[in-house]
């Protein structure tokens, strides 16, 4: 326990381990690069930039942006849950955390399908070639967040047994958590700047 | 265990709905960036729980997104 303690303050021992920090670190940096090429795009193409995010569901975007924060918070409760030794509880949040994970999921696949059958697919515009690249690419962390929790979910009691599975769950809520970053950033700027 | 997570969680919607609302305003641009850039650092310091961890992570987290952020500022004027 006083190990543990020890731990959370050492530079090296970020919660869900150094590893998952410094791929967080780099998916963080290649959407962030991906956003700015957008921008420098746009600024000879700021017309078509607005009229190419006019056609945009917005009200989609908002409502996965309400769904992708309450299944992060769900997956908060789900390892404080666990932490204050609640299994129950803690199964069931990690459940809600896969339910709206899968929810997004299928949102925007909803929405994929409106744009493709719309004819705007990757090679329709500029705009839209970054749209397809930045939240399809993300859309697919999204998919392995959630391949992710399902695994921990059928484990779940070797999860609160073993201390090394606790912390594997610790990276994989840290990954989904990356999900969230990496929305949280790409909402603004895709659905609602121009 | 004081919990936190919910009134956090009430806050970043509260946020996300706000920045919906200042679109078509003439500070929208940079207010619903800043905004981004508020909600990512609370979602790293409370949900991925860096208010634990060496404040290296938080800081450095912080500093990554604050940097692209600027960066989109620059190149949207």
């Amino acid at each position: 326990m006083e190990q543990a303690i020890n731990n959370e303050k050492n530079i090296f021992y970020p919660p869900g381990g150094l590893l998952i920090w410094i791929i967080i670190f780099l998916e963080c940096i290649t959407f962030g690069m991906g956003l700015i090429a957008m921008i420098t795009y746009g600024q000879d193409n700021h017309l078509l930039y607005h009229d190419s995010s006019q056609t945009l569901n917005k009200y989609t975007a908002i409502t996965n942006t309400i769904v992708l924060l309450s299944s992060g918070f769900f997956m908060a409760e789900t390892l404080r849950n666990i932490k204050l030794k609640k299994y129950t509880t803690a199964k069931l949040f990690l459940q809600l955390t896969i339910l709206f994970g899968c929810i997004f999921l299928g949102i925007k696949s909803f929405d994929y399908i409106e744009k493709i059958s719309s004819g705007m697919s990757i090679s329709y515009n500029i705009f839209f070639t970054f749209f397809w690249l930045l939240t399809f690419f993300h859309f697919l962390h999204v998919l392995l967040g959630v391949i992710i929790l399902v695994y921990f979910l059928w484990k779940f009691n070797s999860v609160i047994s073993e201390v090394s599975m606790t912390e594997n769950l610790e990276a994989g809520a840290a990954f989904w958590h990356l999900c969230d970053l990496i929305w949280l950033l790409l909402f603004p700027v895709i659905y609602l700047i121009y | 265990m004081k919990n936190s997570n919910t009134f956090i969680w009430v806050l970043l919607v509260v946020i996300t709905l706000a920045s919906v609302s200042s679109m078509g305003k003439s500070f929208a641009f940079y207010f619903i960036l800043s905004m981004a850039l508020l909600k990512i650092i609370l979602v790293a310091y409370h949900f991925m729980e860096l208010k634990r961890a060496h404040r290296f992570w938080i800081t450095s987290i912080s500093l990554l997104f604050t940097i692209i952020v600027c960066a989109i500022f620059i190149q949207y004027r």
